[in-house]
């Protein structure tokens, strides 16, 4: 029956959170930071885009296929060498954020290519009629259009980082999903699993919530004004 | 000037060649208001993207001012390209930047500086009458609005040359007209050389000086506006003039007239000066009545202060007194042509 005995302390349960937290700031910052620029050049690069190169396009998209198609945790262990390489330890939440980063910009480069793709071609055309250069093509109007649009594929690839971390708790990251695996799940720690769960549902409520408004108000701006 | 030799123009689908424009050959001189017009895939919208290098030609010269584009570097073309205006059937603003910034946007990839943006914007707001619109988003406009606003927007950077393409297309009779009347002001007043492509022949005969028909990637026919009008010598542009101005009797007046047996129909053309005289009863006058002549149907339209259009009439009366006043009136330069049994007019 249920075991109402418990391991989990409120400050291992908010350390756990600030280290998942502190894992999805900095492999958010920068996985939308590369998986933006993937996207961007991407877009451009693609046949027909507004700067054409084929062999460009195929290295980088193939190359993000590749990554996209290893599952998180493969990927994950896979990387962890690397951080000890750079950071000097392969263990903690410290390391988990190269792999993180590692996963999650192919996946925020696919999204936002999709959000760019989105964008009225003949938005870029009258960019191209006016004579603009394929940078300001980019910063005046392909970003600018595509504004509301991205939020909501930042606030998915958030809510999808955050999934990642939680998996990143199994191989030493620490964090909420440590907290479920070592506590909840090893220890048949009922209540910690319990508060894992209804955490993240909280977390992930509250992240959708928020990112729906902002996307929202972006579109709708001038309703407000 | 803008001048196209020998332009011809493929795209390649599938490593197959599909030719889009054939030979093609215009001169557009400066302050002109030129009129392109063809059926959907004519290569209207590819040659008109040709003078502002949206698109490259295969072979053949696209040169502006003397200035061949082809020997243009990309700085050149980016310099030449903010010379010359577009707009667009889909307005093509951008939904998320506000009325003022969407015009001052031209002036901003310029590197103008902000506050002298601001001054061209309220000015070109206060010239397409927009002033209460500054700070609106697009989707807040209506679609006459919107491309007074991509009007704006083309003209900031105080073009030569403005490019519409189907820009009255999505748009209603009144709004199309008034934004004709627009284009009409931006001509007179600021000298700009303005090419219209387009579907409907009103608005040619609304603006146009000149024009030219398109079919199939060629030129099948151009000229002056008022002489193509007059004169349609292919069947494409005979179709777009019957678009305006019937040149045949409408079929249920046609079919209602035969039931009452009455064949003496002549389909009188009258053009230019013919208009302004009293021809009719000039020519009923003359006989002192012998003949009665009988309005079916008339429809006159005109076209920059000219006046051209058809009248169906019925002409009874003795028959050497029907061609004598068939003779009169083709001396007044009225053309004139009698309804066979077939139903076409000789």
């Amino acid at each position: 029956m249920f075991d109402f005995n418990t391991l989990l302390t409120p400050e291992l349960f908010f350390v756990s959170l600030y280290q998942t937290f502190f894992m999805v700031g900095i492999s958010l910052f920068f996985g939308a930071i590369l998986g933006t620029l993937f996207a961007v050049i991407l877009v451009i690069t693609k046949p027909n885009g507004i700067a054409e190169h084929k062999i460009c396009y195929s290295i980088l998209n193939t190359i993000i296929n590749i990554v996209r198609s290893i599952p998180s945790l493969i990927l994950l262990v896979s990387v962890l060498p690397l951080s000890y390489f750079i950071i000097g330890t392969s263990y903690g939440t410290t390391a988990a954020i190269l792999p993180l980063i590692f996963f999650v910009s192919p996946y925020i480069s696919r999204l936002v290519e999709n959000s760019l793709l989105e964008v009225d071609n003949g938005i870029i055309e009258a960019a191209n009629a006016m004579g603009a250069t394929t940078w300001q093509v980019i910063w005046h109007f392909l970003l600018p259009e595509a504004k509301s649009s991205l939020v909501l594929t930042y606030t998915t690839a958030t809510i999808g980082l955050i999934g990642a971390t939680a998996v990143a708790g199994t191989i030493g990251a620490g964090g909420i999903g440590d907290l479920a695996l070592n506590y909840g799940y090893y220890r048949f720690d009922h209540v910690a699993m319990i508060t894992t769960i209804i955490t993240l549902i909280i977390i992930v409520q509250i992240i959708q919530t928020i990112g729906n408004k902002l996307s929202k108000s972006i579109r709708n701006h001038h309703r407000e004004t | 000037m803008i001048e196209l030799k020998r332009v011809c123009k493929s795209f390649y689908h599938n490593k197959q060649e599909i030719k889009v424009l054939n030979d093609i050959n215009i001169t557009i001189n400066d302050q002109d208001i030129f009129g392109i017009i063809g059926y959907s895939g004519a290569g209207k919208s590819t040659l008109i993207r040709l003078i502002n290098a949206l698109e490259k030609p295969t072979s053949g010269d696209v040169i502006i001012d003397g200035h061949n584009l082809a020997k243009f570097t990309h700085h050149e073309i980016r310099q030449m390209k903010q010379k010359i205006g577009m707009i667009f059937q889909g307005f093509n603003l951008l939904e998320s930047k506000t009325v003022a910034e969407n015009i001052a946007l031209p002036l901003l990839l310029t590197g103008v500086p902000k506050q002298d943006r601001d001054k061209v914007v309220d000015e070109l707001l206060d010239f397409v009458e927009l002033k209460d619109k500054k700070q609106a988003y697009p989707s807040e406009l209506s679609g006459g609005q919107k491309q007074r606003v991509s009007i704006a927007r083309a003209l900031a950077n105080k073009p030569k040359i403005l490019l519409c393409d189907e820009a009255t297309s999505a748009l209603d009779p009144q709004t199309t007209r008034a934004i004709l009347d627009l284009l009409k002001r931006i001509n007179q007043q600021q000298k700009v050389t303005i090419i219209i492509v387009t579907h409907e022949m009103s608005v040619l005969k609304h603006i146009c000086n000149n024009m030219l028909v398109m079919e199939n990637g060629k030129i099948v026919e151009q000229g002056n506006v008022v002489d193509i009008f007059q004169n349609p010598a292919s069947p494409v542009t005979r179709k777009f003039v019957n678009a305006v101005i019937y040149d045949k009797l409408p079929i249920r007046i046609l079919n209602n007239m035969l039931k009452h047996d009455i064949n003496n129909i002549y389909r009188l053309e009258f053009l230019g000066s013919s208009c302004r005289h009293s021809v009719l009863s000039d020519a009923i006058m003359r006989d002192c009545g012998k003949i009665s002549i009988n309005i079916l149907f008339s429809n006159m339209i005109d076209i920059q202060e000219n006046v051209i259009g058809y009248m169906f009439v019925n002409i009874e009366g003795e028959s050497n007194d029907v061609e004598e006043a068939i003779d009169f009136l083709k001396r007044k330069q009225v053309r004139i042509a009698k309804l066979d049994k077939d139903g076409n007019y000789v």
